[in-house]
């Protein structure tokens, strides 16, 4: 016992250095998970007004989609809704006026229910959506739980499709799995490295005059033109960027992904279905993977479901007479190197190639 | 679940904790269901092989305990042969398979085996290992059987060496999973210090290193010359720091709770021979195949030529047990002939350093020695990071091209640094990798005179809380937390 209270002391004086990883994860939150959606708030306020916004690398989509759909009241014609993989898609990638991109990243089938379900309820859905579905959100292990915010929405959706609300357990961890950002020490580091950087706690974001900017910008129809960085990128530097994400073990978001998910399947195949009903003319958009990682992705033993997935989502597209547009292997949709921004990101332009092709059949 | 996840950080505590408020009959319970929950965070299904194997060698060992003559033998080779028809199936059958369709299609000969699509169980040739040491030690009568099914699932199931090691023998371990074991202050500080610097050569050292080998490695032809020295020299830190750094952790968590894994490194790099090299480098896994390879197969008693090829076959076995890859055999290979040839050429190196009068200066000597033992060693890690058999002949050839012109622009140009010494990562993320490294070779150097531990101990207060504190203030600010597995879990 004598020897437990002195450790339990030691112990407590590094309790200083728990309280520096709370307070900068807390009061500098590069994400702004714990600011309550003001910064959503805000910039949703911004793009109702016709404006664009920079800067803004960091927040919580979810809560800036939710906003966005209960503030726009413009009904748009098109809404796409997926991942990252799909956020640049707009007006031009369709060939179609009134795009509303409501995309997030990493999503996965709750986050693309319950996005439907915010259009859904302000009874705005538009006659044109197009599913960017990415082979992860058949990925039970994917580990993801940023839909977490988007809960009840997805949990209405599921009662609509005639299935049971996401398991109790389930947002519980993906609740928790928020709560931990605040001991992430990755997060941290995300904090003091903005501290330095701006010498302070930064601006949330910027308001931009175009749609080209140093930074990642959020056009008003929601899709975004991704910073200098990225689009000044050397086709050397991409291929590098996609040789590293390659190498990434597990690749994003495909981690343990041994099977392809039973009761995602059904959710899938229900959904669109009901998509379908609601006057929806449906298109499935996968999106390709750079050439590098589709060779990994194609002969490596941990991702041979990547291909099922998309298997899966063209049985469920023909036997729903559904237009399923792309493939996540870049070589069956004519793409090579130069039409990718990294690893899994693929140039506007060549998803606008294959989407207008597409939607034309 | 990884050492350097929150997971972990979770639950360690947890476990300890509850380690220590359980009535010592059911700790071996407590620990085993820990085990269980550690494993199965990687893939649950296959504790079913982990099972399997531990089935088999427990039945196995009550046999040959109770056995006489033949049958004795009989069981021991019955449990040898199932324990590593389960490693063969799911380590090599791919590899046999490739290769035997290679040769079949050589000789223009119809091979219908396909390959399997299945993924190598964590840290299966560790505890498959573990398990034979067991019933290899039972059948040399040297152990008596474990009866107590769940102490012996414990035994290979031990979380804090389960995926990774030490391979632990039986005799060291067994005997502890039954001691009782108390809260005492300075063993569980050790133990949380060896894991905060295990943390630090992992999560600060390995995996910076990592970001800097990896681009030179996926790419090597776009690569020669200096970057490909580079890349290599930082992998030798980038490979020991990830594994001791894991080991380390390992140790520790144990020692937290009371009990003594071997330790598996010393200092490697500070070898003057390879032969003590691996005398220094994954000690458990190289007294493993000393014990039940190299000493059974005849050692070095039988002769000069025996010897060559107990050693050969020893060091092929052990290049074998790191992975199904030919770059894998040939790093085996190579280790092999470094022994064999430091053997056999080791009274001329003595005459050499009676000529040039270098025993007088042993200092100077062994300096030298360790410098040409480093680079052999960095030479085969060629061969172990590769990603085939081409790259690393590419690499190897290509080592020298333009390298005064490079070393040349390194000096005298900013872009050339970049290129050349930066790997095109950048300067911030070299200079935080070689400043790993220094801190690394600062610590092995107090090391060298009567360890850290020691050291700071007679320090005041003050200046021990500060090396505290900024242990874990490099490990926050200056680790990679990006779930990144240990290199070892591989195999």
């Amino acid at each position: 016992m004598k020897d437990f209270s002195r450790f339990a002391v030691r112990l407590a004086g590094f309790a200083p250095l728990a309280v520096l990883l709370v307070g900068v994860n807390f009061f500098v939150d590069p994400a702004h998970l714990f600011d309550r959606g003001r910064t959503e708030r805000e910039v949703v306020s911004a793009l109702v007004d016709g404006q664009r916004v920079t800067g803004l690398n960091n927040y919580d989509e979810r809560t800036f989609q939710r906003e966005l759909a209960t503030r726009d009241t413009t009904a748009p014609a098109t809404l796409v809704i997926g991942s990252s993989r799909s956020m640049t898609v707009g007006s031009e990638e369709v060939g179609a006026p009134r795009v509303r991109n409501a995309a997030v990243s990493g999503a996965n089938l709750f986050d693309v229910l319950g996005i439907y379900e915010l259009y859904a309820r302000r009874k705005s859905v538009p006659r044109s959506l197009v599913l960017g579905i990415d082979p992860w959100m058949f990925n039970a292990n994917s580990g993801d739980s940023r839909w977490v915010s988007l809960v009840h929405e997805a949990g209405g959706m599921l009662a609509r499709l005639g299935l049971p609300a996401p398991n109790e357990l389930v947002v519980a961890r993906a609740r928790a799995s928020r709560a931990a950002t605040l001991v992430s020490l990755d997060y941290f580091q995300q904090g003091v490295r903005e501290l330095i950087r701006y010498r302070g706690i930064p601006e949330s974001f910027l308001i931009a005059t175009s749609d080209s900017n140093p930074a990642l910008t959020r056009k008003p129809d929601g899709s975004i033109v991704y910073g200098e960085d990225l689009r000044h990128l050397s086709q050397d530097d991409v291929a590098r960027a996609a040789k590293a994400y390659a190498e990434t073990s597990p690749i994003y978001q495909l981690g343990g992904f041994n099977r392809i998910d039973p009761a995602d399947s059904v959710v899938f195949d229900r959904f669109v279905r009901v998509a379908q009903a609601d006057g929806n003319d449906v298109t499935l958009l996968l999106a390709p993977y750079h050439p590098v990682v589709y060779d990994v992705l194609r002969n490596d033993e941990r991702y041979t479901m990547v291909a099922k997935a998309e298997l899966l989502v063209r049985h469920v597209g023909a036997a729903a007479g559904i237009r399923v547009c792309g493939s996540y292997d870049p070589a069956a949709v004519g793409l090579g190197p130069a039409d990718f921004y990294d690893g899994m990101h693929a140039r506007p332009a060549a998803l606008g190639r294959i989407l207008r092709a597409c939607l034309q059949r | 679940m990884l050492f350097n996840s929150i997971q972990f950080a979770i639950f360690f505590p947890l476990v300890t904790a509850a380690y220590f408020v359980t009535p010592q009959r059911f700790r071996w319970l407590l620990l085993l269901t820990a085990s269980c929950v550690f494993y199965m965070a990687f893939i649950p299904v296959y504790i079913w092989i982990l099972g399997l194997t531990i089935t088999v060698d427990y039945l196995a060992a009550l046999k040959i305990a109770s056995s006489k003559g033949g049958i004795r033998r009989f069981y021991l080779i019955a449990s040898i042969a199932v324990t590593c028809a389960i490693l063969f199936y799911f380590k090599y059958f791919n590899f046999a398979a490739n290769n035997l369709d290679a040769l079949a299609r050589l000789l223009d000969w119809n091979y219908g085996v396909k390959t399997l699509r299945i993924i190598l169980p964590i840290g299966l040739s560790f505890h498959t290992f573990q398990s034979l040491s067991y019933v290899i030690e039972v059948y040399k009568r040297k152990q008596v059987p474990e009866r107590h099914f769940g102490i012996y699932s414990l035994y290979v199931m031990f979380y804090p060496q389960l995926v990774a090691g030490p391979i632990e023998r039986p005799q060291n371990l067994l005997r502890q999973l039954r001691e009782p074991h108390y809260f005492e202050y300075d063993r569980v500080t050790n133990g949380l210090k060896l894991m905060a610097w295990g943390l630090f050569k992992k999560v600060v050292v390995a995996d910076r290193l990592a970001t800097l080998v990896s681009p030179v490695y996926s790419d090597p032809f776009a690569h020669p010359g200096l970057p490909s020295i580079i890349a290599t020299v930082l992998f030798a830190f980038q490979i020991y720091c990830d594994f001791s750094g894991y080991s380390d952790i390992a140790i520790g968590s144990a020692q937290v709770m009371g009990f003594r894994l071997m330790d598996n490194f010393n200092r490697p790099y500070d070898s003057a021979s390879v032969g003590e090299f691996w005398r220094r480098w994954h000690i458990s896994l190289s007294t493993w195949f000393r014990d039940y390879l190299y000493i059974p197969l005849g050692g070095s008693r039988a002769g000069r030529i025996l010897t060559v090829r107990n050693l050969f076959i020893t060091f092929l076995v052990s290049g074998l047990w790191h992975g199904a890859n030919w770059t894998f055999v040939v790093w085996g290979a190579l280790h092999g002939a470094y022994v064999t040839i430091g053997l056999a050429t080791a009274r001329i190196r003595a005459r050499l350093g009676d000529l040039t009068q270098l025993h007088r200066v042993p200092r100077l000597a062994r300096a030298g020695s360790i410098l040409v033992t480093f680079t052999l060693v960095c030479v085969g890690w060629v061969f172990f990071r590769a990603r085939n058999l081409g790259d690393a002949l590419f690499m190897i050839r290509h080592m020298g091209d333009g390298l005064p012109h490079a070393l040349y622009a390194t000096m005298s140009s900013a872009s050339a640094r970049e290129s050349f010494l930066y790997l095109g990562q950048g300067r911030g993320v070299f200079l935080w990798a070689v400043a790993g490294i220094a801190a690394l070779e600062l610590v092995h150097a107090f090391q060298r005179h009567g360890g850290m531990r020691n050291l700071l101990s007679t320090q005041p207060a003050w200046l021990r809380w500060t090396f505290y504190y900024a242990l874990v203030l490099a490990v926050m600010l200056g680790g990679v937390f990006t779930r990144t597995q240990f290199i070892y879990f591989q195999f």
